[in-house]
């Protein structure tokens, strides 16, 4: 049993594969949705714009797959950047375009605050956590991860929200529903931090960590 | 803020990792060279240049990105020491200096054939402005087109072969992700390439750019790639890297360095080509809190030239120094293409300085000295502490 990284051609695999292999992970990196089923959970990086995002995981049949394997059959998942903007019901990058709806909310542009914020959103920044989460244990409040976006993903719900960093007013970094989870930050460039919550992830899908 | 306790690198360089005992997963990357089997590599190497190699001399063998550097002089060299015939091909760097055109000039009289792209300067000074203000990157242009332009090269000329020079990320890698490690492509370009979460379609519309003012800096599309059959080769995947024996393999070859080390590095013999690189070197130490220097330090003392004891103290010593000058040129004039003041510039700084890193007064604003620079609130020292690892 591994942990699956979905290839969907919007990213390079190889940082994520190395952090979830230094956290003593099995990975198994596929293009193949069949894959999902024998996978103990998954991750879905992603670099880029939303639509194409859609696209491409549309193409190589991934959306049925994680539908069925996601959401009704409940294998953990963490959607990193791009990949959590596409757990939204609707993304609103390069189009309007529906997502894989697994937490109910919209992929939106983010909106400077005042003149001078900068938009793309990129360095370290402070993560505050709203709830409790074994996603989050072990991490101190407020923790530094380090960001690169220029849209982030608005909850419906916000039971669904883990997590706010204060910019563009507040912004959900990071979202949970049910075993679906999603951040905005690259937990794979956050250093030990960022290990810490994929070893978390890890924990929480029985494979480790 | 935590250094490594082998070279002076801070955990706060995003990918940068230490480990239980302390030590970053660059200098524990490098401990593995020692297990690499560089003959191997070597063989390998030639092989894969065989099988790209012009059979009837109608097309160039490969073409080779060339800055005019020390890295690029280099390899231009050794694909000539292998029997190869490149294209050499030179995405002019933001803002060029004198040193940086004589080193170009250099490599044209290697005995290669050799083509410069200069995308539009007026277009170019705005993707500048961009850049710095938006992603603190004044050099984005330049960062992207280095890799988009020899690319297009490759698409346009036919020859399916790239050789590159270091891979940035090799460092970091262990044995699993070797076998990937060697490519460069549509995907290392996203994640690696410097775009800094600002994509070249997000340009289209700011300041009156066109898609069509973007083609240098266009990735092909992948059926073009397909067409011609290009691949991208990491030299320094096949050759034990080190930047320091480049430069004097270079100089032998006519390379050019300047009397004095470059402001804010510890030496003289890099980043010489783009009047820009110390801002974009000033940006990297308020972002994240090191500059040139560590970074140059730090590869010296993984190789045994200068103790950790030296490091810190020309870190301290260079590292970070507000950008008055860069190989001479004041940073007035370096801006004023830009259209932008050095007193907007000390405020676009303050905008992407991490301010946990630095002594603030008691309103919180950055405490500078009377030429600008910020001090860190901590600094790399002999002796760093290891933290105890939580149990996961």
């Amino acid at each position: 049993m591994s942990v699956l990284i979905v290839d969907y051609g919007m990213s390079n695999l190889g940082s994520i594969r190395r952090s979830l292999e230094e956290c003593e992970a099995k990975v198994l990196i596929s293009d193949d949705p069949r894959s999902l089923r024998s996978a103990v959970c998954a991750v879905l990086p992603g670099v880029g714009a939303f639509a194409d995002g859609m696209k491409n995981l549309e193409e190589k049949g991934w959306v049925p797959a994680i539908r069925e394997e996601v959401a009704a059959k409940g294998i953990p998942l963490l959607g990193i950047c791009l990949g959590m903007q596409l757990l939204a019901g609707v993304g609103k990058e390069g189009g309007k375009r529906d997502g894989l709806g697994l937490i109910a909310g919209e992929a939106r542009r983010l909106e400077p605050e005042g003149p001078g914020v900068r938009i793309p959103h990129v360095g370290w920044n402070e993560v505050h956590t709203v709830r409790t989460s074994p996603l989050f244990e072990g991490i101190p409040d407020g923790t530094d991860f380090y960001f690169v976006h220029g849209y982030h993903l608005v909850p419906a719900d916000a039971g669904n929200l883990l997590a706010t960093t204060p910019y563009c007013g507040r912004f959900a970094s990071a979202v949970a529903s049910g075993s679906v989870y999603g951040v905005q930050f690259h937990p794979e460039k956050s250093g030990r931090s960022g290990f810490r919550l994929l070893r978390n992830f890890l924990r929480i899908s029985g494979a480790g960590g | 803020m935590r250094y490594c306790r082998l070279c002076v690198m801070p955990d706060t360089k995003p990918d940068l990792l230490l480990d239980a005992e302390g030590v970053c997963n660059a200098c524990r990357s490098f401990e593995k060279r020692k297990l690499v089997d560089w003959d191997a590599r070597k063989e390998e190497l030639l092989r894969i240049l065989d099988r790209y190699r012009s059979r009837d001399g109608s097309r160039w063998d490969c073409i080779v990105p060339v800055s005019g550097g020390k890295d690029s002089t280099y390899q231009v060299v050794r694909m000539l020491q292998m029997g190869m015939n490149p294209l050499c091909v030179t995405a002019t760097t933001c803002d060029l200096s004198d040193i940086g055109r004589k080193n170009i000039e250099n490599i044209k009289n290697l005995g290669v054939d050799y083509i410069e792209v200069s995308p539009n300067k007026k277009i170019r000074r705005k993707l500048n402005r961009i850049g710095l203000s938006q992603v603190g990157d004044i050099s984005w242009p330049e960062h992207v087109g280095i890799f988009t332009i020899p690319v297009r090269a490759a698409v346009d000329f036919g020859v399916p072969l790239i050789v590159w020079g270091e891979n940035s990320q090799n460092e970091y890698g262990g044995p699993a992700v070797a076998s990937e490690n060697n490519v460069l492509n549509r995907r290392w370009l996203e994640e690696f390439g410097g775009l800094l979460g600002l994509r070249v379609t997000d340009l289209i519309g700011m300041e009156g750019i066109e898609e069509r003012h973007l083609i240098p800096y266009s990735y092909p599309t992948d059926e073009e790639l397909r067409r011609v059959g290009v691949t991208g080769i990491f030299l320094g995947y096949f050759i034990p890297w080190d930047g320091y024996s480049n430069a004097l393999i270079s100089q032998a070859f006519g390379f050019s360095t300047l009397p004095m080390t470059v402001e804010g590095s510890i030496v003289n013999y890099e980043n010489l080509d783009n009047y820009q690189t110390g801002i974009h070197d000033y940006f990297k130490f308020l972002k994240f809190g090191f500059g040139r220097a560590t970074d140059i330090a730090s590869l010296h003392v993984r190789r045994g030239r200068i103790t950790r004891r030296d490091a810190i103290e020309l870190v301290r010593l260079h590292d970070g120094k507000f950008p008055w000058t860069y190989l001479g040129k004041p940073l007035e004039e370096i801006l004023a293409p830009l259209a932008v003041t050095v007193e907007e510039f000390v405020k676009i700084c303050d905008r992407f300085t991490n301010r946990k890193i630095f002594l603030r007064d008691s309103r919180g604003d950055l405490v500078k000295d009377r030429r600008g620079n910020l001090t860190k609130i901590r600094y790399p020292k002999l002796e760093e502490e290891v933290e105890v690892p939580c149990p996961s």
